[in-house]
C-alpha cells in the first residue's frame, strides 16, 4: 500500500512539473524582444506586411490567448506549426529527435561503462598511482568545456583514425544506393566523435561519483567483515560495495539521462550534426516559438520522465526510501 | 516573356534578385486557401527548373545539398559527377575537415587561418574584392529626442576621424579587408564613387573640432554637450553613448574595441550593447519602426555587383524593412528613382555618385572596411576561379576538376 502511495505521489509530482514547465517555456521565449516577424527583413517587408505575418501567426493575439491555444492544441496532441516553414512541428521535432538519440545512447554508455570501472578501481585502489591516475582523469574530462573537447577531437583525433567531423552521412555515398551495411557503417562513423565527446565529459562525472560512492560503502562494518570472512575482492566489490553504492549511481545517470538530451546543442552545433540540439539552436535565432516550445516540451519530459524513472528505481533499490 | 511599361535601366540585375517558380511547379501547392505554399519547399521537394549546368539532386537545410550536372545544359558539359555544397555552423570544424581531406574547396576560410594555409603545399588559397561593407551606423532620424548632437554630419565626420581602419584590417581580418567610404566596393565600378575617401585617422583634428564645437572635457575626461536650442535642442549632458552590435557577425566585438579605442581618444565615451541579431535589429527600429531611441549600432552590408539594392536601403520608404539607420531625404529618394531608369549607363553612374556624395556627407553610416572573399581547395584540383567570379560564373563549377 505504501508502495502504491508513493507511485501515485511521484506520478503526480511529474504531471504538475510538466504542467508548470510547459507554461514557462510558453513565458520565457516571448518575454525577450521581438518575435518571428521582427527579423524579417526584405525591400517589401513594410509595417502592413509584418501586421499581416503576425495576424497569420497568431502574434497579435494577447500573450493569454496564445497560452489558451497553445494548451488546447497541446490537449489533442497537436504541438503546432513551425512560424518559419508552416509544416507541424512534431514531424520536425522527430527525425531530428531520431538522429539524437543513438548518438546520446552511444556516448552514455561509454560513459557508463568506463566511468563506474574506473570509478570502482580507483575506489579501491585508494591512494595508489590508478587512483591518482583515475581521479585527475575524471576531473580533467568534467572540466573541459564541451565545444572545445569537440573542437579537439575533430583537430587532432578525427585526421588519425580518418572519421568524418561534420553531419551524419556521407552525401556522396548515397548519391547511389550504397546498400544498407555501408550506410550503417558510415551513420557509425559519423556518431562516432560527437558520442565520444560526450561520453568523456560524462565519463568524468561518474568516475568521480562513483569513486566517492564506493569509498563511503568500502569503509562500512558488512565490507571487513567480507574481508574478514576470506571473500575474493572482485565478490566483496560487486555484491556488497557496488550494490550498496548504486543509489548515488542511479540518481546521477538518470538525471544526466534527462540533461543530455540539452546538452547535446553544444556538441551538435560543433560537429554539426542534424539533431535535437541543432533544431533547438537554430530555432532560438529564428525564434520559431512552436518549434522552441516543442523542443523544450521534449527536454522537459525527459528530465521528468527520468527522474521519475529513478524515483521508482529507488522505490526498488531501497525499500527505506517510503518510510 | 516579361515585358516592362516603362524603361528600367538595370533589368539583368534586378532580374537577379527574383526567382522564377512556374505555374505548373506551385499550383499542386495552393490548397488551403493558399496557405499550403508557405509549406512548399521547391528546393526539397523539387522538381528544379532551370537551364544551369547543374541541379539540386538532394536538399538539406543545413547539411549538404547535392547538385548533378544537368543532361539538358546547352553548354560544355561539367568534367564531374556531383558537387556537395555542405553548411557549416562552426568554422574551426570546417577548418579541420577540410585540411583533414574531407572538403575539396573551403568557400569562406577563416580570415586569421588564411595566411597559414598559404604556407601549406597542399592548399590554394585565392582572395579578392567581396561585396560585404562594415559599417558605423548612426540614427538620422530628425524626430530622435535624445542626444540629438548625433544627427550633426560635423559630429558625425569627427567620430569617423577617430576610427582606425588599418587596425580594423589588420586585427580583425588579418589584412582581408580594405579601408571603405561608401556602400558600394570596387565590384560595382564604374558606379563606386572613386573621387570620395575614407575619412582621415587624425585625431588631434577631432578634438579640435569639438572643441570649437564647444564640447568641453569634464573632470572625467569625457566631453559635455551643453544645453542648446535650434535645429539640435536639448539639455546638457555627457557624450556618452550605446553602440548595438548584432552577435552574429563575425569579428564583432574586436571591431568595437577598436571603435571604443579611437573614440575614448576624443573625450566620448561608448558602451557596447551585443545583441542576437533579431533583438538587435528590432532595437534598431525601436519603438515599433520609428527608431527613436538608438544611437549607433555597427553591422555590414552585403550588395550585389549592381548598386541599386544596396542603394534602395536607405530610402524613406524602407523604414521597418531594410532601413537600420532612420534615414530620409527626398532628395536622395528621388535620384533613386532616376537612377533606375537612367537613359545610358554615363547617366545611371553620375546620378549615383551625387547619391553616394549625398550619404558620405549626411553620414547615416560611416563605412569601415570592405571584406574580401578568400577561398581556399586542394591542389589536386584544377579550374577553379577568383572566388566571387565563381558565385556570380554563369558556368558554376563547370571547369573545375582533378588534375592528373
Amino acid at each position: 500500500m505504501r508502495g502504491t502511495d508513493y507511485i501515485i505521489k511521484r506520478t503526480a509530482f511529474a504531471l504538475v512539473t510538466i504542467f508548470v514547465a510547459i507554461t514557462l517555456n510558453f513565458i520565457i521565449f516571448r518575454a525577450a524582444p521581438g518575435d518571428a516577424v521582427t527579423g524579417e527583413r526584405c525591400r517589401n517587408c513594410t509595417k502592413e506586411f509584418k501586421a499581416q505575418l503576425r495576424h497569420e501567426l497568431g502574434l497579435d493575439k494577447s500573450t493569454w490567448e496564445q497560452y489558451v491555444i497553445y494548451l488546447k492544441q497541446l490537449a489533442h496532441g497537436d504541438l503546432g506549426y513551425s512560424f518559419k516553414n508552416n509544416l507541424p512541428v512534431g514531424p520536425q521535432l522527430w527525425q531530428p529527435l531520431k538522429n539524437t538519440l543513438p548518438m546520446i545512447a552511444l556516448g552514455t554508455a561509454f560513459s557508463i561503462i568506463f566511468g563506474i570501472l574506473t570509478g570502482v578501481i580507483a575506489a579501491w585502489r585508494r591512494g595508489t598511482a590508478v587512483d591518482r591516475v583515475s581521479v585527475l582523469g575524471g576531473l580533467g574530462f568534467y572540466s573541459l568545456p564541451t565545444q572545445w573537447l569537440g573542437l579537439m577531437l575533430i583537430f587532432y583525433v578525427a585526421p588519425l583514425v580518418s572519421l568524418p567531423t561534420s553531419g551524419i552521412k556521407d552525401p556522396y555515398l548515397f548519391i547511389t544506393d550504397p546498400g544498407w551495411w555501408p550506410a550503417f557503417v558510415d551513420r557509425m562513423k559519423h556518431m562516432i566523435l560527437p558520442s565520444l565527446t560526450l561520453g568523456l565529459v560524462l565519463y568524468g562525472e561518474y568516475t568521480l561519483i562513483v569513486r566517492s560512492a564506493m569509498l563511503e560503502t568500502l569503509g562500512e562494518d558488512y565490507v571487513l567483515t567480507a574481508r574478514a570472512k576470506g571473500l575474493k575482492n572482485w565478490t566483496i566489490v560487486r555484491k556488497h560495495a557496488l550494490r550498496n553504492s548504486m543509489l548515488p549511481i542511479t540518481t546521477l545517470v538518470f538525471l544526466s539521462l534527462g540533461y543530455i538530451v540539452g546538452g547535446a546543442i553544444l556538441i551538435e552545433s560543433v560537429f554539426n550534426y542534424p539533431g535535437i540540439g541543432l533544431l533547438t539552436y537554430d530555432a532560438v535565432f529564428e525564434k520559431d516559438y512552436p518549434i522552441l516550445q516543442g523542443a523544450f516540451l521534449v527536454l522537459t519530459v525527459s528530465v521528468v520522465v527520468a527522474n521519475y524513472i529513478a524515483d521508482l528505481l529507488y522505490f526498488r533499490l531501497d525499500p527505506r526510501i517510503t518510510e | 516573356m516579361i515585358h516592362y511599361d516603362k524603361r528600367v535601366s538595370n533589368v539583368l540585375p534586378q532580374l537577379q534578385q527574383f526567382f522564377i517558380l512556374p505555374k505548373h511547379i506551385w499550383e499542386s501547392h495552393t490548397g488551403n486557401n493558399g496557405k499550403d505554399l508557405k509549406a512548399f519547399n521547391p528546393a526539397a521537394d523539387g522538381p528544379i527548373v532551370g537551364g544551369g549546368s547543374f541541379y539540386i539532386d538532394q536538399y538539406q537545410k543545413k547539411g549538404t545539398t547535392i547538385f548533378k550536372p544537368n543532361p539538358g545544359y546547352y553548354g560544355t558539359k561539367p568534367h564531374v559527377d556531383a558537387v556537395g555544397l555542405t553548411f557549416y555552423e562552426n568554422s574551426d570544424a570546417m577548418l579541420a575537415a577540410f585540411k583533414g581531406g574531407e572538403l575539396d574547396q573551403m568557400d569562406t576560410v577563416p580570415y586569421l587561418a588564411a595566411d597559414d594555409m598559404k604556407k601549406d603545399t597542399n592548399f590554394t588559397v585565392l582572395s579578392g574584392d567581396g561585396t560585404e561593407v562594415r559599417d558605423f551606423g548612426f540614427n538620422s532620424n530628425p524626430k530622435k529626442p535624445k542626444n540629438r548632437e548625433l544627427l550633426d554630419p560635423d559630429v558625425k565626420n569627427v567620430i569617423a576621424m577617430t576610427v582606425d581602419r588599418q587596425q580594423i584590417v589588420d586585427v580583425v581580418f588579418a589584412g582581408y579587408a580594405k579601408p571603405a567610404y561608401s556602400l558600394l566596393t570596387p565590384l560595382s565600378a564604374p558606379y563606386l564613387n572613386t573621387d570620395l575617401k575614407p575619412e582621415p585617422l587624425d585625431i588631434d583634428a577631432a578634438n579640435q573640432i569639438l572643441d570649437g564645437l564647444g564640447y568641453k572635457k569634464g573632470s572625467d575626461g569625457i566631453r559635455v554637450v551643453p544645453a542648446t536650442t535650434g535645429q539640435y535642442a536639448q539639455p546638457e549632458h555627457r557624450m556618452s553613448y550605446e553602440i548595438i552590435t548584432p552577435s552574429g557577425l563575425y569579428g564583432i566585438n574586436r571591431e568595437f574595441n577598436i571603435i571604443r579605442d579611437g573614440m575614448k581618444q576624443i573625450g566620448i565615451e561608448v558602451k557596447q550593447n551585443s545583441l542576437d541579431d533579431t533583438t538587435a535589429f528590432e532595437e534598431i527600429g525601436a519603438p515599433d519602426w520609428k527608431y527613436l531611441s538608438f544611437d549607433m549600432m555597427l553591422w555590414d552590408w552585403v550588395g550585389y555587383v549592381d548598386p541599386d539594392f544596396v542603394l534602395s536601403i536607405v530610402q524613406c520608404n524602407q523604414y521597418g524593412s531594410w532601413s537600420d539607420t532612420g534615414y530620409c531625404n527626398p532628395e536622395y529618394d528621388k535620384l533613386y528613382k532616376e537612377q533606375g531608369v537612367a537613359k545610358s549607363d554615363q547617366d545611371r553612374k553620375d546620378i549615383v555618385w551625387r547619391m553616394q556624395e549625398i550619404l558620405y556627407h549626411d553620414k547615416p553610416y560611416v563605412q569601415l572596411v570592405q571584406v574580401d572573399l578568400v577561398t581556399a581547395y586542394q591542389k589536386s584540383w584544377t579550374g577553379q576561379t577568383q572566388p566571387f567570379l565563381n558565385g556570380l560564373s554563369k558556368r558554376p563549377w563547370v571547369q573545375i576538376g582533378q588534375s592528373g
